[in-house]
């Protein structure tokens, strides 16, 4: 799905919803101390960076996923090669021109700091890169605003209906929502209904629904059941039921599209972070991250399209709180894991090739046996970011942005010059 | 909160939990219901200082008799009216989001229930927040016929059951212009409010009760005297009509009242008050609204007994509910009602400082309707259903997910959500609701599982 839609949002709708802004007299947009933009994807659940960018040629690969292997070019399930050892998923094809022209990075086996597995305290610490979970109160990128001096001006744009943990703080940060409210996701309602597992009387009533949207979902699709995407172990028929209602897993492709619009506005923000829900692929994966990925690949390109000259100055690093495991799991899924896959594109980032250090597959080689070891600081992407392309200083980065990470340095090699 | 004492007093008996909750029953949960089951709480000054509800309906009557339908004027009066509502019905609801004596509003809510008004009767629709202040609040925790008569003798059910149309067939009203009685209001005091429908009354006793109301009305023009007696009303305030009275002496449930005008309501209410009957209806419903919708009947039995020992002393009642051994214990069958699932989210939630706009973004009015709970709009005089059944329909509890989704979406992004786990139902959670929320894909996520899940909506 490389085509975008523009269903809901057009440049004349464009509406900033942070209007209290306003409320303390005429705001000048126009005292961007940067023409510098920075859009920052946060994919919530957790990536797994395997299956986007695949190790194909890492002869230990193909004993670790059986249901979800993808072949080399030419083979039974083929990749699109990227180096000779690395192919993209063929739901991210819409990237591969990006990579030919060097504008798009990825970047195996990227981690934060934290080791543990739980989605939440990996997503406190992705956002507010303190010491440990919940030791720091605002997210790093507001810091990265007070930072630049851009408290007053709201150089920081959230697209969705709330401010993320990642951009909250004492920087003023603008909205911009498409729709009223989050659509309750075919992800969550899985949860739901699992979670009404011992409450029989919870649970009869979820799935009478779940069962009645099905219907719905049926009449209106013809009845578009997929039964190689299946689950094959989630019980009973509901989550057959939720498996086929294929909700749209999030509205990556809008708001990739509105952030561009507002971004490239010479008066507009400057820092962006676009969240998308979904990740958590512990079962279905391939049918899951088929949509997701081409979600996101396609709104990396319309980022581009639409960014126009201003696609020269912007760099866009898609990140998740952490990887998954190297294995897949019993029901066509993988669990949570550690090292995962960083991506970083724009017209400023020297793209073209997969970087870092591969840490390899092999049991010893794994972080406990189980995940892939992470042997690249996401911190040091961002420190990245902010001096080689936002161009803050060193000393804002070590007082003020990143107090807590002194010990990690900037990753080399990843804009340009 | 390890506790499961805490988690039964808090949800049981209040409008669910938070950290500061947990703190304020000081490791003595029953002490705190009891200490809350006290007329101390109810009339605060947030509350009273709101519109009363003669002017509510002083304001319908001077827009509807004073203005042309359709006109600019009526439309301004209408806004000027619902503002007043609106600000009385967001004062009612930040009390019950921030008062420390939750469970004195859960009693007003069963007896607000018990003694529903409802805005299905346009007219009274505003004036419902204030009824609630005035005829309910003060009197929960009093003797039961102080309660009974405050809400029968309230202009908003006087109007809301059609008193206010009744008119004795032998009045000085009646002979004239052939009206004659409406038993709504008879009918239901006795079936709903009192001795309950297998109660132990006739038909006879509805008509003869229906006479003794008759003359309950409610000034509608100017403020006045009736001219054949009674104080100076207000308009909007209950006013006796002695043309509309029906003369002579009746006799409810064997016992004759002489005919002397409105003293005869007041003794006849007060006799029904302590009607065996009554003490078991109000048990039985106290049993089906806070332990289980299928109550032990012993248990029933204990409370119509103290009941009927004090001569309808609702307090000391309460404290017998709050004394049984089997409100202590799980399982909690029942289900929160709408209402109350969005004021325990709202009290969970402890970045509530802005409560006011949380309450106005989430739409509290819209969201509750989706969930089977259009607020002040119970569909009859019986009020809210009792049956969990009821409430966990698949579309209503949809629509509670979608709701707590939302909400969560909105929560200040500081909120951690092991600690609001830890603060709401840890106690009870079971393997496959910790499974679930420990592997939540985001905060928002692990929040909006925590508030769908059944160990909170149960109570």
């Amino acid at each position: 799905m490389s085509m975008i839609t523009r269903r809901t949002f057009t440049r004349s709708g464009v509406a900033l919803l942070g209007a209290s802004a306003f409320a303390r007299g005429p705001v000048s947009f126009a005292k961007a101390p940067t023409d510098k933009r920075l859009i920052v994807v946060v994919l919530r659940g957790a990536m797994d960076g395997l299956h986007a960018v695949v190790p194909y040629a890492d002869r230990d690969y193909g004993k670790l996923r059986r249901s979800l292997t993808m072949t080399k070019p030419g083979g039974k399930n083929p990749v699109i090669d990227l180096d000779g050892s690395f192919g993209l998923h063929p739901k991210l094809a819409a990237l591969k021109p990006l990579y030919d022209a060097k504008e798009v990075a990825f970047i195996p086996a990227a981690s934060t700091q934290y080791r543990a597995r739980s989605h939440f305290e990996a997503q406190n610490m992705l956002e507010t890169l303190g010491s440990a979970p919940y030791a720091r109160k605002t997210g790093w990128l507001n810091r990265t605003l007070l930072a630049m001096n851009t408290g007053d001006v709201r150089m920081g744009l959230a697209l969705g209906p709330s401010i993320p943990l990642i951009l909250f703080g004492e920087a003023g940060v603008r909205t911009h929502s498409e729709s009223r409210l989050p659509e309750v996701t075919e992800d969550f309602m899985d949860r739901i209904n699992a979670m009404y597992d011992n409450d029989p009387a919870f649970h009869k009533a979820i799935s009478q629904a779940l069962e009645e949207k099905e219907m719905a979902a049926g009449k209106m699709s013809g009845g578009m059941m997929s039964g190689a995407d299946m689950s094959e172990t989630m019980s009973g028929d509901t989550m057959s039921a939720m498996d086929d209602m294929r909700l749209r897993p999030n509205n990556l492709g809008d708001t990739t599209l509105a952030a561009a619009t507002l971004l490239k506005d010479p008066d507009g923000p400057r820092v962006a972070v676009i969240e998308a829900g979904g990740w958590d692929t512990h079962f279905g994966q391939e049918r899951r991250l088929s949509a997701l990925f081409s979600d996101l690949s396609g709104g990396i390109v319309s980022i581009k399209s639409e960014m126009g000259d201003a696609w020269k100055d912007t760099a866009v690093v898609v990140v998740s709180e952490f990887g998954r495991t190297a294995r897949e799991n019993g029901s066509n899924g993988t669990d949570h894991g550690t090292g995962g896959l960083a991506i970083v594109a724009g017209g400023s980032v020297t793209g073209g090739s997969v970087m870092g250090t591969w840490p390899g597959l092999s049991s010893r080689a794994l972080f406990e046996d189980r995940d892939l070891m992470p042997t690249t600081h996401i911190e040091g992407i961002f420190k990245t970011l902010l001096r080689d392309h936002m161009g803050l200083s060193e000393s804002a980065l070590a007082d003020q942005v990143f107090p807590d990470l002194g010990h990690i340095k900037p990753m080399r090699g990843l804009i340009r010059a | 909160m390890r506790d499961l004492e805490t988690y039964i007093a808090l949800n049981r008996f209040g409008l669910g939990m938070n950290a500061d909750d947990i703190a304020n029953t000081g490791g003595s949960p029953r002490d705190w219901i009891k200490a809350q089951i006290n007329s101390k709480f109810l009339t605060p000054e947030a509350l009273t200082s709101m519109p009363s509800a003669a002017n509510v309906m002083r304001d319908y009557y001077s827009m509807r008799y004073a203005t042309k339908a359709g006109s600019d004027k009526r439309r301004q009066a209408n806004q000027l009216r619902k503002k007043d509502f609106n600000a009385a019905a967001m004062a009612r609801m930040m009390y019950k989001v921030t008062t420390p004596s939750p469970v004195s509003e859960r009693f007003t809510q069963f007896w607000a229930n018990h003694f529903t008004v409802s805005r299905t009767r346009g007219q009274i629709g505003y004036a419902i927040p204030a009824y609630e202040t005035e005829a309910i609040r003060p009197h929960i925790f009093s003797k039961f016929e102080n309660l009974l008569i405050a809400a029968v003798t309230h202009p908003v059910m006087l109007i809301y059951l059609d008193n206010i149309q009744s008119i004795g067939p032998n009045s000085k009203r009646g002979r004239k212009r052939e009206k004659d009685l409406n038993e709504n209001l008879a009918r239901e005091v006795l079936e709903l409010h009192t001795l309950g429908v297998n109660g132990g009354y006739s038909q006879e006793d509805i008509i003869e009760f229906a006479k003794i109301l008759t003359g309950w009305s409610v000034r509608k023009f100017r403020n006045g005297r009736d001219p054949n007696g009674g104080q100076q009303t207000k308009r909007g305030e209950v006013s006796f009509t002695y043309a509309n009275h029906e003369p002579g002496p009746k006799t409810v449930l064997g016992r004759t009242y002489p005919g002397d005008g409105p003293k005869d309501l007041v003794k006849a209410l007060r006799a029904i008050a302590v009607h065996p009957s009554t003490a078991k209806h109000i048990a039985g419903k106290l049993a089906r609204h806070f332990i289980s919708d299928t109550p032990d009947p012993a248990d029933i039995d204990a409370l119509a007994d103290v009941y009927m020992k004090t001569g309808g002393d609702l307090g000391k009642v309460s404290l017998a509910l709050v004394d049984l051994d089997s409100v202590w214990a799980q399982p909690m069958p029942k289900l929160k009602q709408p209402e109350d699932l969005v004021l325990a989210v709202l009290r969970a939630d402890p970045s509530n400082k802005k409560i006011t706009r949380k309450i106005r973004q989430a739409k509290l009015d819209q969201s509750l309707k989706a969930m089977g709970q259009d607020l002040f709009r119970a569909p009859s005089p019986a009020g809210w259903p009792e049956e969990t059944d009821r409430w966990l329909s698949p579309e209503s509890l949809v629509h509670r997910i979608e709701w707590v989704r939302a909400y969560a979406s909105k929560m200040s992004p500081t909120v951690n959500p092991d600690d609001l786990f830890e603060a709401t139902i840890a106690t009870v959670a079971d393997a496959a609701t910790k499974r679930t929320i420990r592997g939540a894909p985001s905060r928002e996520d692990a929040i909006a599982l925590i508030f769908s899940s059944s160990a909170f909506q149960r109570r």
